[in-house]
This record gives C-alpha cells, sequence and structure tokens, in this order.
C-alpha cells in the first residue's frame, strides 16, 4: 500500500506538470522522459526526493500524494540529468529536491496569502542555482549536440523541450498525455503554439529554433493554464489564453537578450511571469464574468466547465443566499425589474407584488379602501435567515391613491443576510411589525404584514437586495430559488426565478406526503438497496461521507452519486464512477423531486450531456464543448400517485418551447416509481427508444416490531 | 314597430310601514345563460327540472379557499366533505384541484375509493364506523378520527390483530361563546375528557396521535367562533405536547362555513351577510398562532368546508306548470321541481329568478313543488314577477346537500349536468327511470 501510495506520488509530480491529477498522464509523461534514460532517472531521484524530505517534515500529507511538493524538482532533475554528469551531480539532485520541497513549503503559503499560484518559481531558483554552481563544481555535462538539433515538427519539438528533450517523439507523447487530460487543454496548448509561433517569426523575428526551445512551451502552457485551469474554459478563456500566449512570447522577445547577458536560461520565466501578471490583474475585476474565474480547482478544464454550467443552468445563483418569495400563497408581480413605475436607475432591481380575486381584480367591491385588497394584511415573510438591522412600524397607511413621499419606503423591515447583501420588505401595515432590531429570524418567519405605507397608491409588498444598512441604496439583483410561475392551468417550478410582471408566483409548499415516499434518502437512514438491471445484480449504499454529505454508493461498481434532500427537494448532483451502474440511470431520471404533491405541478431541470452521450461521442464533444452555449438537454417533469406508488415521469423537451408545439418523439423519456418508506422501486429510462430497466430487487423487511 | 308583448295584470296590496322610509330594493334579474349556456337549450335538451353545476365556479371556489388559507397559514389542505355531495364528477373536480376526501360511512369510503382516492388520502369522521370498515381504512392508511372512547379501543384491538401501528387523530367538542353547543360528536375539551382520551391513547400504546379535529356547527356566521376554536385546538396541542411530547401533524377545524344562501329565520340576504372566505382565514390563522412549535414543523390545517365551496355551483332549473291565486291574494306558482329534490328548501329562503325576460310588477307569490303533499313548499311568499305556464325558473346556490339528501318519493329524480369550463356540457347523472327502481324490486313467488 504504501509503496503504491509512494509510486503514485510519483507519477502524480509528472502529471503535475501539465496540471494534471491523473495517473495515466503521469505514466506517459515518465514514458516520455525515458528517451534520455540518465536524466530521467535523475529527474525521478530528485522529485523522490522533494517527496521523501516532505514526508520527513510532515508537510501537508494531501498535497504530498497529489505530487504538489516534487513536480518542481522533477523538472529540477530532469534539468540537472542534462546538464550536470558524474557521481556528484546524483549527490546535487537529492540536495536540489529536498531544496524544492522547502521552497514550495515556504512560497506556496506566501503566494497563496496573495491568490496567486506558485506555478514553477522553485524550479527556476533552484536550477539557476544548479547552473551557477555546475561549472565550479566541475560537474557540467559536456554540450549534447545531437539532443538540439532534430527534425520534425514544431510544435512537438517545443512540447519535448519542457522536459529538455526537444524530440518530436518525446513532444508527440506531451501531446498524448495533455490529450489524456483534457481535450480543452490539448486545443488550447496547440493555439497558443500557433499564435506564438505566428507572432515569434512574422513578428519579433525570432529565430525558428529559439521558437522551438523557449517560446513554444512557454506560450502553450501559458493557454492552458488560463484558457482552462485558473479561468472557466469559454470562448472569452480562449481570448485571454491567445492574449497570454502572446504575452509570454512577447516577454520571451525581451527577457531573452538580458538573460544571454546574465548568462542564465530564460526556460519558464515568462510563462510564470505571464500566468501571474495575469491573474493579480484579473482578480482586480469588478465583477468575475467573461472569462469567469474558476473557484474551486477541480481536476479538469472540462470539468471546471461542467461544474460552472451545472450551477449557472440548473440552480443560477447569482446571490450567494438562496432566497424564498416573501410570501405566502400565490401572488403577482405588478412591478418587475425595470418597471414602468419606479424600478429604474439605481434600483431597477425590485419587486412589487399584489393579490388578485378570481374575477382578476386586486380588490373586492370597488378598491377605494385599502382593507378591500385582496393583499392588505396578509403576512409578509423573511426571504432568508437573516438578522433585523432596521424597522420601521409607525407610518400611517395611505388612503388608496395617496402617495407618502417624505417617508418614501413606509413601514419596512431590513434584514442582514451576509456581508454586503441585505434584504429589504416595505410598505408594511402600520403597527403590524412584529420582528425587534437586533432579532435573529429564520427563512419564511413571518416579519409582518402587507400594507399600503410610503410611497405606496395601493397596497402592496415592495422586495428588493442591497449592499449596506442604508434606505434608499442601490438594489443588487435577486433570484428566487425554486419558485413556482402559475399561468392558468400550468405550475412550472423554476430553480432560479426573477419574476416577471404580470406573473403569479408563490414559493413550493412541500408537504409530509412527498417526503413519505423519500424518506430513505433522509442522511441516516442509512439503508443498503438492491437492483436488478437485466440479468445483473448491483448493491446500493445510502451513506454520509465525512464531510456530512450524503452519498448513494454502488458496493457493486464504486461508482458514486451526490444528492442532498432538503425541505423542500430532493436534488441528484453529479455521478462519477463506472457507467455500468443503475446510479446513472437514477440521476438520469431523477434530477430533482420538489416535495410537494400538487398534481399539475411541472419541472425542469438541466441533464448534462455526459450523462446520455456514449464516451467516444463525449470525448469529440470535449474539442468543442468551451465555444458551444448550452449542452445538454431540457428534461421537464411531473409526479403523480398511482395507487400506493408515487411515478415520476420526465421527457426531454426542446429548450425554449412549450409542450404544445413540441410534436416529435422526444429523444429520452423516463420513469421512477417510488413507493412509501422504501424511495426508488423502478427505474426506467428511454433513450432513442433503447429502454434501459433497473428493478428494486427485495424489499427490506417489513416491520417486525409489532409481532410481538 | 313590432307589437310590444302581452304583460299580465299584477295585484300588489300597498303595504305601509314594513321596511324603513327607503323601502327595500326589489332588483330582480333573469338569469337566462348558466356560464353562457341558454337556460332553455338545457332544459329542451335534457328536460326539467334540471340540476346544473359550473365546473367553474367550482375551481373558482376551491382555489379562493385554498388561496385565502395558504396567503396566511404555510401548510393548509382541504378534504372534500364527501356527504356534501358526493356526484362522481363534483368529487374529481375537487380531488384534480388537489383535496383528499372526508368521508363519513363504509359507504362513502367506497364511493371514494371507487372515484380513484388513494385510501391514505382519506380522513373518516363520525360515530358509525363498523368492525370491518375500521379494518378496511387501517390496511388502506386512511386517517381515522376517533369519536368516542369505545371506538378507540376498538381501533386499538383490531391495529393489534393487524399488527400495525395505525396514525389516528382525535374528534374533540368544544365549548364557543354565543354558539349552541355541539357536544354530540368526539371528546369533549373543557371537562377533560379530551386529555383522558389522549392519556388512554397513549397509555394503550398501539395507536399514534397525528391529528386533532373539532367542528363547531354549521352555516356559522361569525368567523371569530372559529378563531376561538382554532386558539382552543392551538393550546391542547401545545399542552400534549409539553405533556406526551406528541407532535401532530394536522390540525382539522371541520366545516361549516356559511354559503350566500339565506337562513330561514335570517332577515338580511346571505350574500350580504356570509363572511368571505378571508374573514374564516383571518380568524382561524390568527388562533393557530398559539401554536408553540418550530416554523417548519408547524402541523397542516386541514378544512372540510363542504357547504361554502359546492352551494353556489349548483342551480335547479324548474318549469312552471300552472299559477294561481290564492284566497288571501297572493299569486301561486305550481312548479315541477319539490322539496323531494330540493331538500334545502326547509333550511333556506333560496334566491330565486325567472329563466327569461320579463316585464311587469313584483307581487306576492308563493312556489309549490308537484308533490301532493301540503309540505311541498319552495318560498313561502317572495316577492317575484308574473310568469306564465311553461316558463322556467333558476333556484340559485343549491349545489349543497340537495344530490345527496334528495329523496325519491312520488316522483322520480332528474338528471344532474355540468357545464365545464370550457363550456361543454354533460350529463353528471342521468334522470332516473321506472326501470332503474323496478330492478331493486322482487315480488315474491305466492303473488305471481
Amino acid at each position: 500500500m504504501a509503496l503504491w501510495i509512494s509510486i503514485r506520488s510519483l507519477l502524480l509530480c509528472y502529471a503535475q506538470v501539465l496540471f494534471s491529477g491523473s495517473v495515466w498522464v503521469g505514466l506517459i509523461l515518465a514514458v516520455a522522459t525515458l528517451a534520455a534514460p540518465s536524466a530521467a532517472a535523475m529527474g525521478a531521484l530528485c522529485a523522490a526526493s522533494a517527496l521523501l524530505c516532505s514526508w520527513l517534515l510532515q508537510l501537508e500529507p494531501e498535497e504530498r500524494h497529489s505530487g504538489g511538493y516534487g513536480y518542481n524538482a522533477l523538472l529540477c532533475g530532469l534539468g540537472i540529468g542534462h546538464s550536470c554528469a558524474g557521481i556528484s551531480a546524483v549527490a546535487l539532485a537529492v540536495l536540489c529536491g529536498a531544496l524544492c520541497a522547502l521552497l514550495t513549503a515556504a512560497l506556496r503559503a506566501s503566494l497563496g496569502r496573495l491568490t496567486l499560484p506558485l506555478l514553477s518559481i522553485p524550479f527556476i531558483l533552484v536550477y539557476h542555482m544548479v547552473l551557477a554552481i555546475a561549472g565550479p563544481a566541475g560537474i557540467a555535462a559536456p554540450p549534447v549536440t545531437d539532443v538540439v538539433i532534430s527534425d520534425g515538427p514544431a510544435l512537438l519539438r517545443g512540447l519535448g523541450a519542457l522536459f529538455f528533450l526537444p524530440r518530436a517523439e518525446v513532444g508527440a507523447l506531451v501531446l498524448l498525455a495533455l490529450l489524456v487530460h483534457s481535450r480543452i487543454a490539448a486545443i488550447l496548448a496547440v493555439a497558443g503554439f500557433v499564435v506564438a509561433y505566428a507572432l515569434g517569426v512574422g513578428f519579433l523575428g525570432l529565430a525558428p529554433e529559439t521558437l522551438v526551445l523557449i517560446v513554444s512551451y512557454n506560450a502553450a502552457f501559458a493557454a492552458v493554464a488560463l484558457g482552462g485551469v485558473w479561468f472557466v474554459p469559454s470562448a472569452s478563456s480562449w481570448l485571454l489564453a491567445m492574449a497570454a500566449s502572446a504575452l509570454s512570447t512577447f516577454l520571451c522577445a525581451g527577457l531573452l537578450p538580458v538573460h544571454q547577458r546574465l548568462g542564465v536560461p530564460l526556460m519558464v520565466v515568462p510563462f510564470n511571469a505571464t500566468i501571474l501578471l495575469i491573474l493579480l490583474a484579473m482578480r482586480q475585476r469588478v465583477r468575475d464574468s467573461h472569462p469567469k474565474a474558476v473557484d474551486l480547482m477541480l481536476a479538469t478544464p472540462e470539468d471546471n466547465l461542467e461544474y460552472l454550467r451545472a450551477r449557472l443552468l440548473r440552480f443560477g445563483w447569482s446571490q450567494p443566499v438562496r432566497m424564498q418569495l416573501p410570501l405566502r400563497g400565490t401572488w403577482i408581480c405588478t412591478q418587475g425589474v425595470d418597471g414602468a413605475h419606479t424600478h429604474k436607475e439605481r434600483w431597477r432591481h425590485a419587486w412589487d407584488f399584489e393579490v388578485l380575486g378570481s374575477d382578476g381584480k386586486a380588490f373586492r367591491s370597488d378598491g377605494t379602501r385599502p382593507d378591500q385588497y385582496y393583499c392588505f394584511r396578509l403576512p409578509v415573510l423573511a426571504a432568508a435567515a437573516g438578522t433585523v438591522v432596521r424597522v420601521e412600524s409607525d407610518v400611517p397607511d395611505n388612503l388608496v391613491g395617496a402617495m407618502n413621499l417624505k417617508q418614501n419606503w413606509g413601514n419596512l423591515v431590513l434584514l442582514h443576510h451576509g456581508p454586503g447583501l441585505y434584504s429589504l420588505v416595505a410598505h408594511l401595515a402600520r403597527g403590524s411589525v412584529k420582528v425587534r432590531l437586533g432579532q435573529v429570524v429564520q427563512a419564511g418567519e413571518v416579519l409582518g404584514l402587507c400594507g399600503s405605507s410610503g410611497r405606496s397608491p395601493q397596497p402592496h409588498l415592495h422586495f428588493h437586495l442591497q449592499a449596506s444598512t442604508d434606505l434608499g441604496a442601490a438594489t443588487l439583483p435577486c433570484t428566487f430559488s425554486d419558485s413556482v410561475v402559475i399561468d392558468g392551468e400550468s405550475q412550472l417550478v423554476h430553480s432560479a426565478l426573477v419574476p416577471l410582471e404580470k406573473q403569479q408566483v408563490r414559493n413550493l409548499e412541500p408537504d409530509e406526503e412527498r417526503y413519505t415516499f423519500l424518506s430513505p434518502f433522509a442522511p441516516g437512514a442509512g439503508g443498503e438497496w438492491r437492483f436488478q438491471i437485466g440479468d445483473r445484480e448491483e448493491r446500493v449504499l445510502c451513506e454520509v461521507d465525512v464531510y456530512g454529505q450524503p452519498l448513494l454508493r454502488s458496493l457493486t461498481y464504486g461508482t458514486v452519486l451526490r444528492y442532498v434532500l432538503t425541505e423542500d427537494l430532493l436534488t441528484t448532483y453529479d455521478v462519477s464512477g463506472s457507467r455500468r451502474s443503475m446510479l446513472y440511470l437514477l440521476r438520469t431520471a431523477l434530477p430533482r423531486i420538489p416535495l410537494e404533491s400538487t398534481e399539475p405541478l411541472r419541472w425542469r431541470d438541466l441533464l448534462p450531456g455526459r450523462l446520455v452521450r456514449p464516451l467516444w461521442l463525449q470525448l469529440l464533444h470535449d474539442f468543442v464543448a468551451p465555444i458551444r452555449a448550452r449542452d445538454g438537454y431540457t428534461v421537464e417533469l411531473t409526479a403523480r400517485r398511482d395507487g400506493a406508488l408515487l411515478q415520476v415521469d420526465g421527457k426531454t423537451v426542446p429548450a425554449g418551447q412549450s409542450e404544445a408545439e413540441q410534436n416529435e418523439e422526444p429523444l429520452l423519456r423516463t420513469r421512477v416509481l417510488l413507493a412509501r418508506g422504501l424511495g426508488v422501486v423502478r427505474i426506467e429510462v428511454t433513450n432513442r427508444g433503447r429502454t434501459l430497466r433497473a428493478e428494486r430487487v427485495t424489499a427490506p423487511p417489513t416491520k417486525q416490531e409489532d409481532k410481538s | 314597430m313590432s307589437k310590444l308583448p302581452y304583460e299580465r295584470p299584477t295585484l300588489v296590496r300597498h303595504q305601509m310601514g314594513q321596511m324603513n322610509k327607503f323601502g327595500r330594493l326589489q332588483g330582480m334579474r333573469p338569469l337566462t345563460h348558466i356560464d353562457g349556456v341558454s337556460v332553455a337549450d338545457l332544459v329542451a335538451k335534457h328536460g326539467s327540472p334540471l340540476f346544473v353545476f359550473s365546473q367553474k365556479t367550482l375551481i373558482n371556489r376551491y382555489r379562493d379557499l385554498q388561496q385565502a388559507f395558504s396567503r396566511r397559514y404555510a401548510k393548509v389542505r382541504i378534504a372534500w366533505s364527501y356527504k356534501t355531495n358526493y356526484l362522481e364528477a363534483i368529487c374529481r373536480t375537487f380531488h384534480r384541484e388537489g383535496s383528499w376526501a372526508e368521508v363519513v360511512s363504509p359507504f362513502e369510503y367506497d364511493k371514494a375509493i371507487r372515484t380513484g382516492v388513494v385510501p391514505d388520502h382519506i380522513h373518516w369522521n363520525g360515530p358509525y364506523k363498523p368492525d370491518a370498515a375500521i379494518e378496511r381504512a387501517l390496511s388502506g392508511g386512511a386517517m381515522i378520527h376517533i369519536d368516542n372512547f369505545d371506538e378507540l379501543a376498538r381501533i386499538e384491538r383490531i391495529a393489534e390483530r393487524m399488527g400495525l401501528r395505525p396514525k389516528v387523530a382525535l374528534r374533540l367538542n368544544l365549548a364557543i361563546d354565543g354558539l349552541p353547543a355541539w357536544s354530540r360528536f368526539g371528546v369533549n375539551l373543557e371537562s377533560g375528557q379530551a386529555r383522558e382520551a389522549v392519556s388512554r391513547l397513549v397509555s394503550g400504546d398501539r395507536l399514534e396521535l397525528t391529528g386533532l379535529h373539532s367542528h363547531i356547527g354549521t352555516f356559522i356566521l361569525a368567523p371569530e367562533a372559529y378563531g376561538q376554536a382554532a386558539a382552543k385546538l392551538a393550546r391542547f396541542a401545545n399542552e400534549i405536547r409539553t405533556e406526551h411530547g406528541i407532535k401532530l401533524s394536522f390540525i382539522d377545524l371541520g366545516g361549516g362555513f356559511a354559503s350566500p344562501n339565506t337562513l330561514a329565520a335570517q332577515y338580511l340576504p346571505g350574500e350580504q351577510v356570509s363572511p368571505s372566505f378571508e374573514r374564516y382565514a383571518d380568524a382561524i390563522c390568527d388562533g393557530l398562532h398559539l401554536l408553540e412549535y418550530p416554523a417548519k414543523e408547524m402541523p397542516t390545517l386541514v378544512l372540510e368546508t363542504g357547504r361554502a365551496l359546492v352551494d353556489e355551483a349548483g342551480f335547479l332549473i324548474s318549469s312552471v306548470e300552472a299559477t294561481k291565486r290564492l284566497p288571501d291574494g297572493r299569486r301561486g306558482l305550481v312548479l315541477d321541481a319539490g322539496v323531494n329534490i330540493l331538500f334545502t328548501a326547509f333550511w333556506y329562503k333560496h334566491d330565486v329568478v325567472p329563466a327569461q325576460e320579463f316585464g311587469g310588477l313584483l307581487e306576492p307569490t308563493v312556489l309549490y313543488g308537484p308533490l301532493c303533499m301540503n309540505i311541498d313548499v319552495l318560498r313561502d311568499t317572495v316577492q317575484f314577477p308574473a310568469v306564465s305556464p311553461g316558463q322556467k325558473l333558476v333556484f340559485k346556490n343549491v349545489g349543497a346537500y340537495n344530490n345527496t339528501q334528495w329523496m325519491q318519493f312520488i316522483a322520480m329524480r332528474p338528471a344532474v349536468v355540468m357545464i365545464s369550463t370550457d363550456g361543454q356540457v354533460g350529463v353528471i347523472r342521468r334522470a332516473e327511470q321506472l326501470d332503474d327502481l323496478a330492478s331493486l324490486e322482487e315480488v315474491p313467488a305466492w303473488l305471481k
């Protein structure tokens, strides 16, 4: 076990050079370095020394196991292997490895404080030192001419040069490793190289050999790092990546004479400088978008892309706190963002709500008194948990048609939800505020009653988010999570709703009934489920991981499906691991289910294309993924009781079309049957006419306690 | 110029000092169409008398009720009171809107199941629950509302025999200021009987108490009465939570909301007096705020509103068979619909209007039914315009209780139709025929 961990850590040092965490990528690169066996041995030794040092010093084990302490040492060792010879060089490699580990630990923390990555700075420092002492110490190797002059495409030789081996066959292996790691990264590397080559030869007048030996990998990896690793792949991140490779080409051309005068090679200095410069600059942006920075470092650019897409398209969070509509039952939005009356300019992100009777009017009889309005004195709720930071409750309610412009907001409650996030409910009824200054309230708690105070010619509720405690501060965009839009007989759940004028809206109204069908998903319910798919049987365990996240784990295939069960809905997240598992079917057929048993309720979700595509098509798709506006299929789901079972049906719908316009057979049809207290009993997924079915094998033993 | 239609002379006795000095507004408009469908066409196609239900009104009333409460309270459930009207089309309309069923007999339970209601969406009330019915209800997962101690013991025995630990509710009766005691059903709260029943239920350890139920009466015109009932139930719920750790999943306030009908003894018209759903909702939700439950665990509010949901949607079309002058000067109309099918004529002063344009003055008129019985009076003296034999009248607000309490007495029961939200007319109960009755009868051999 310890041996495997060590080998794995060593291989990951190789993979880290390409920003990868895959053992296979590491293995391909390790094979590539074998083109110069002695140098390869020196590199491996140096990396091993770094790993050993980090183990002895008890540096973070996670970082050690992922190769983070060793990739600088690996490069350094490869360098020593090519520039030094003799037994003393071996000692030097061991020493340098340890030094790299120390520098990595020291610099990582300091740079981390500036939110900057370490990159290959330790390698540059240590290797420059090595070159300085190699001559005096008499261990410098004789120059090898045949390595430098080699035939083959400039791109491949350039990629090989990163490992001190500017040969086509080495470069081909590096490119293969890049392809295995990420198709997006591979494209970026090639595009970065092309930009550098065109710029270098056509404009800066660099010699082709300089391009191959220095410029190419700097430009290619600057493009990979910015286009896919630190920014989510997209057309804009690619533009940034191309700018980065152009910048690193300029830096190469500019720094080359300086370095030559100093007598040290340029190596990866331009790459490091470019990345740090651009990252520092991009961190100063007001709005993090186009390109969107990666918030959570994941495995590959493809993962970054999918994570962000899932977040935006499935959940669409525009504010960090989940907001519900500040009302109970169905209300109508009478003024939305950029409304006709007052939601303009600094206050454009705001909403007014009223209630309509079944005759379509907001009031009964003639509507000349506030109390004839249906919304008058209805409860107004907290949109999210927070602290009351401002309360006003003495402003009189206006007569219908009158406005109080001196106290514009009327009676109000301002809640603080988090740094720079406040929500305001305004125009409440006089004396109806039920909370005190400083009180902590839960989401959905009653704050007061709807009224008509302040600038309010008729009873209505005003809601907006703002960034400070000041009344009249500029408003912020807001989306309401899991809200229902009612349009005639249709009731559609929106995972992130921005209410539009004339839209009838309400919150989800969860009930216990739906919960009884999903109770086996409750964290701690911890059951083992057995499913039959064709002639195979699969066992699935419902458990909670060390971070407190519930998940389903296939005991048969090791596949993992993460999910969350809240009071409002069950949502399944990512599924990873072997595709043979029924968990892929479950993820496809049950992306989410609201815990509300209103039968006409429909909801939509976005299925990542990955779940439906065969692997070969997915690999091809990766090449174009960043420039596609969206990837995946919109599925629409409904649930209905069928005797003792709950049946959840889903089908793909063309995006932006209503059901009536749809006339062709949907690409995908899904059906899940759930039983009370048992959870999922059957899953069916029909993809292009082919049906996959998973059937629950045995029911858990019925309750024995009553037999006594 | 076309010839004006003939207008029959009307005799009106001059009366002084009956009202205030402005007199009473005598506005009456004919009802020629129901939801856009002509009354004349309906009768031509389906005969007279004819019950007509407006699906649009059913749905609107349901949504009004549902919304009035769910805008004020987080969890609301409506259970359709089967005894008010269990015609399948009516029940289906409500179930499609999401209502559960409230039944009070094995027959109603079977009817609900037949209509397609899942057993665990049924509240079972009432003082009479035979063993076989309890067994069926428990195995299906229906919610039984326990009425008395004997029933409690019986349910426990049956549950034990079946190896179940069912969820049940307890029906309470309570005193409300200003209302007559409604103490026939359930266990009494004030006397301590309810407390005793809960202790008994807990010590029996066979049933799980998940709901409290009370029904304070019928046609309650004072919303505050519901406020009191809700407050009393809330306090009792707090008490049993503290004492026994029982966390209720629902509180059932029963039914009894007034419809726009005018009670026989009521002076002002019901349309002015009957409170809106909003006023009942305000009172009940205010009362429930006394519940000391965490916000997310508040029990569901269950409503068993019947009359106020269905009354307005029902119309009865009747034809004038004859007119006569009574010795006291009043006019009498003989109609083809009597108290045999309009049972609620005993309770209300039903709002009735001609189904065609009319002219002339209103005169005091008595509306008689077709039965050869003295009790068969549908309205005793109403100001009514002159109508001729063959013309039609429409009784409004007759949706509640008539189609369940009507009797096959002297005459057959007529057809019932429903007008859908998009204007289709469908028969939801065909007119009875002699064969229907004859099929139940048998003639013993010695009479053949």
